[in-house]
């Protein structure tokens, strides 16, 4: 036992320095100006918590405005604006007048010893290809952009829809609540989901309250493409640490070159959202609540749906099993996940191998999700749902966990 | 197989528990407790234990119920609560339908559960709570209920001797001695220590059973203004509307001493229609003005329709104690401005009433509207039509020879004028900084500089640092705050506003005039920059290093259609 402790010990401690790498998401909201309480939703949004689990990687446009009466998903402006390009300059600190670069948002967000990044980047030794590979894939070609379409449910005209929803048809209809039921699955690969895209509001069948305040958020999920071609591209051609007009141009000249690609949609089903814990002397605290969980909720249920989008997080206990994800990550009782063990390759790459399958444990769900505690909700004061293993062998702290569909 | 499987088990938990000592989870997830030194003492049969609080206390769940037990595993407190949060500084709340309460860590209920929030307790061992429809109080440590509930709070702020009403309920610095939470239907405060509540209707209530010596008339008060507290009293000035056998209303005005619950009225007047204002009373051609307490005494000045003048001089209990021609009220230096009745000059007595300054100026000024933060001990007097200036013994320190002066806002400075169209600056000793050039001036209170409008840009502003001796390259349109700063920074940061058509925009320069950050929308991030910036070594920033601060800062006020291509100004990458 001695013997299997201490190699137990050290293989954790192993794990333990390899840091997973977190995707970065640029948010933005399309507010409905036409709609009651937009200037609330606008006011706020900026200020909400970036979605745990990312780094941020906004620009300095946040908000878009529309006067349409149905979701915006934001791609036109992405498109004439060249978000992707700007994504990219984010990352190498571009300074759009001189053209110079630099790495050290990859470093910080790497997690890279710094000297030995810089060191590695300038011999394009294979570690060094590797760990550009590495910084390419995982971190620059997991950024996203968020397209947050959120508007204010008003109880009144959801009556007015549901009447027409019924007027249309009770298959359709049916379609509907089926979606509503299930909104876990309101994905853009699901039929269902997409015959609502003009009766949205209808599928989550919200009642205004007195005091609460109820928003449908429409989220698009696009991610930044970086291939080889794109990456190869940008260090031969654009990339500069000197000011250089000529790149300059180019780089102006090769916005198109960078792409966004559509990954899919998530529609919040607007659950009811507790007063308790808010000052209703300030409105946007209660704006505040029900935007920032409506949009937590889609970002948990992208990640379920899009393998891309998955987050990973470690194991932090294994007496119990312990780990710092809970109901906004929209953990349930049925909730799989797998544990990950990651391995380093021989080109200093990291993989993941799968070694166990793991549950949550009932009433031991960890109420993360913004202002739980203020709302004393059950399990608000948890530090992390506690997991019980349902197959698989060995689990050791440090290792990941990622849900499964 | 099981009962090797078991064995093991057992040996595994006997030889953590040995190990250890504390709470333990069995193999369903169930709680208990294990003591170094006598093993397992509370089985693993909770859904849910805390860590023991120091007094031995922790929080457990069963079948959806909360409740405490102690070590041994007797149950303290019946698992009969919603939920039961995590002990902080003592406490732990508890939650029922009807609402939030308090257990100390003993275990005991301390607040009875009928709250709809309980803010943490601050430094000053004071906690924010409310009820379940949002009305504020506030609560000591003792869980006994200071004062609540209005939906503002307003306190004494000690640092600037004044009242500050906030809805910012963690703000609250503590519990001074005097404070009252203020809504529109009562306020709050405390006496020696303990605290008092008083309604509005209740000030009323008590005012009309005063007695006026007004023929018999009733009296039914209106409050009109509250006073900061001063000599640890809060003054409102109330007007007294009497109602003569006709059911006419006359008024009368006067003061109320919140903490002493006495009413110090004593100018009345038959059947006048008054109109109050910012503690100025006129009725037809007559007007009173009353002057706050400072000093102990009260002061009120009458001005009839023949233009004769009077003032009358209270102490706390609303005796009179002086009637004078025409005074201004003591100010917090014990001084006042009178006006000698008979040869109309202007003088200055103390608090014993003796003149310290001779009636013998055609006008005083002790406190002119437009300084802020009058030096004490020197007057500005006018004599033959000009003035200057003279200390409180009398003394000339500038001759009376300008068309006009007056404090500035910092202390030591003052703006004269001998045409009385352009102004300069001059410290109080008559030293003169600047010559008169200025058409508006307004001086920072550091001394350090002011920003002038010249008679060329008659609607523009620019600053001039007189630490560096540096003045701005742009003019502004308003000049919002200066900050003092390092040396590094020229000693000051300055917040400037240009107006365009639309709205204004905000920038932020420091005493050597460089930028720190231009056309923010919103004022309050160009004050948080310069009070950010001001103790910062100073840096140079690039011009992509102001715009992206100037974006990042914007980015939660600025919105664009959904269907437009930016210009790349409005990009910071």
């Amino acid at each position: 036992m001695v013997i299997v402790l201490a190699s137990t010990y050290l293989w954790s401690k192993k794990i333990d320095e390899i840091d997973y790498k977190r995707s970065s998401i640029y948010s933005i909201l399309v507010n409905h100006t036409e709609q009651k309480y937009a200037s609330f939703i606008s006011d706020v949004f900026c200020k909400m918590p970036m979605p745990d689990k990312y780094n941020e990687h906004n620009l300095s446009v946040r908000i878009l405005t529309t006067n349409k009466q149905t979701p915006e998903d934001g791609s036109l402006f992405l498109e004439q604006n060249d978000i992707a390009s700007r994504l990219v300059s984010k990352w190498f600190n571009r300074n759009q007048e001189t053209g110079e670069c630099n790495t050290e948002l990859i470093k910080e967000r790497g997690l890279y010893n710094a000297s030995m990044f810089d060191m590695m980047f300038a011999s394009q030794t294979v570690r060094g290809n590797s760990m550009l590979a590495d910084a390419g894939e995982e971190l620059i070609g997991n950024t996203f952009v968020l397209v947050n379409d959120i508007r204010y449910v008003d109880a009144e005209k959801q009556a007015q829809a549901a009447s027409i929803g019924i007027a249309v048809g009770s298959a359709l209809l049916g379609a509907f609540v089926g979606a509503a039921q299930n909104s876990n699955k309101q994905s853009d690969n699901n039929n269902a989901g997409n015959a609502i895209s003009n009766l949205g509001m209808l599928a989550a069948n919200i009642v205004s309250t007195i005091k609460g305040f109820k928003v449908v958020v429409h989220t698009y999920l696009y991610q930044l493409v970086w291939d080889d071609e794109t990456a190869d591209f940008f260090y031969g051609s654009l990339y500069s640490e000197k000011a250089d007009p000529y790149k300059i141009n180019l780089f102006n000249e090769s916005r198109k070159k960078f792409k966004l690609k559509y990954i899919g949609k998530q529609l919040s089903n607007g659950r009811d959202i507790s007063c308790m814990g808010v000052n209703l002397d300030t409105p946007d605290q209660m704006v505040m609540k029900a935007c920032t969980r409506a949009i937590d909720e889609n970002c948990a249920n992208l990640a379920k749906n899009f393998e891309q989008f998955k987050i990973k997080e470690k194991i932090v206990s294994t007496s119990p099993i312990t780990v710092a994800i809970g109901k906004k990550e929209e953990i349930t009782e049925n909730s799989k996940f797998e544990v990950l063990q990651p391995v380093e390759k021989s080109n200093g790459t990291i993989s993941y191998r799968q070694v166990a399958i793991i549950k949550p444990r009932r009433g031991l769900i960890w109420d993360n999700r913004y202002m739980a505690k203020e709302e004393n909700a059950v399990g608000s004061s948890l530090n992390g749902t506690t997991f019980y293993k349902v197959s698989g062998g060995k689990i050791v702290p440090g290792m990941l966990v990622r849900e499964l569909k | 197989m099981k009962i090797r499987n078991f064995t093991f088990i057992t040996l595994v938990f006997m030889l953590i528990s040995n190990a250890y000592a504390g709470v333990i989870i069995n193999e369903k997830g169930k709680y208990g407790y294990t003591d170094e030194a006598r093993g397992i003492i509370i089985p693993c049969k909770y859904d849910y234990m805390s860590d023991f609080s120091k007094k031995g206390i922790a929080i457990v769940q069963k079948k959806n119920k909360w409740g405490c037990i102690n070590t041994d595993g007797k149950v303290i407190l019946k698992l009969k609560y919603l939920y039961i949060s995590a002990f902080e500084d003592g406490f732990a709340k508890i939650s029922t339908k009807e609402g939030l309460g308090l257990i100390n860590d003993n275990g005991k209920v301390v607040l009875p559960a009928s709250f709809g929030f309980i803010k943490p307790f601050n430094k000053s061992g004071i906690a924010i709570i409310g009820t379940v429809d949002g009305k504020i109080g506030v609560m000591d440590t003792n869980c006994s209920t200071i004062c609540g509930c209005g939906n503002k709070i307003a306190y004494y702020n000690q640092e600037f001797n004044r009242i500050d009403i906030t809805s910012e309920m963690d703000t609250i610095p503590g519990l001074p001695d005097y404070f009252y939470l203020y809504d529109e239907e009562q306020f709050f405060y405390r006496k020696n220590g303990k605290s008092m509540c008083t309604r509005r209707s209740d000030v009323r209530n008590s005012l009309m059973n005063i007695t006026y010596n007004c023929s018999g008339r009733d009296a039914i008060p209106e409050v009109c203004g509250w006073s900061d507290f001063k000599d640890g009293i809060a003054i409102i000035t109330t007007t007294v509307n009497l109602i003569d056998d006709a059911g006419k209303v006359g008024v009368s005005m006067g003061y109320y001493n919140i903490v002493e619950d006495k009413f110090i009225g004593y100018v009345r007047f038959d059947k006048s229609k008054v109109d109050v204002k910012n503690g100025n009373m006129f009725s037809g051609t007559n007007v009173f003005k009353l002057y706050e307490f400072n000093n102990g005494y009260g002061c009120c000045s009458h001005i009839d329709k023949t233009g004769k003048k009077r003032s009358y001089i209270f102490d706390l209990n609303g005796n009179i104690v002086r009637k004078l021609g025409m005074a201004f009220g003591f100010n917090k230096e014990g001084y006042m401005i009178v006006q000698d009745s008979v040869s109309k000059k202007y003088g200055v007595i103390n608090l014993n009433f003796e003149y310290v300054v001779e009636p013998k100026y055609s006008d005083i000024s002790l406190y002119k509207q437009k300084a802020m933060v009058p030096p004490f001990g020197k007057i500005l007097v006018k004599e033959n039509n000009l003035w200057g200036e003279i200390d409180i013994d009398g003394n000339v320190i500038i001759p009376c020879k300008f068309k006009n002066v007056f404090y500035s806002s910092a202390k030591g400075l003052i703006l004269y004028s001998t045409d009385g169209e352009n102004y300069g600056i001059m410290m109080d000793n008559g030293k003169i900084i600047s010559d008169c050039k200025y058409k508006d001036i307004y001086v920072s209170m550091s001394q350090n500089s002011f920003c002038a409008t010249t008679a060329q840009e008659s609607k523009k502003i620019r600053i001039y640092s007189t630490y560096t001796g540096k003045s701005s390259t742009e003019s502004y349109d308003t000049f919002v705050d200066v900050i003092e700063a390092n040396e590094e920074h020229g000693g000051q940061i300055f917040v400037l506003g240009t107006k365009s058509s639309n709205d204004t925009t905000y920038s932020v320069i420091d005493g050597n005039m460089n930028l720190i950050v231009d056309r923010l929308i919103c004022v309050d991030d160009a004050l948080s920059i310069a009070n950010e910036e001001s103790q910062k070594p100073f840096k140079q920033a690039s011009a992509i290093e102001i715009k992206r601060l100037r974006l990042k800062k914007n980015m939660n006020t600025k919105k664009y259609p959904a269907t437009y291509t930016l210009s790349e100004e409005e990009w910071d990458y």
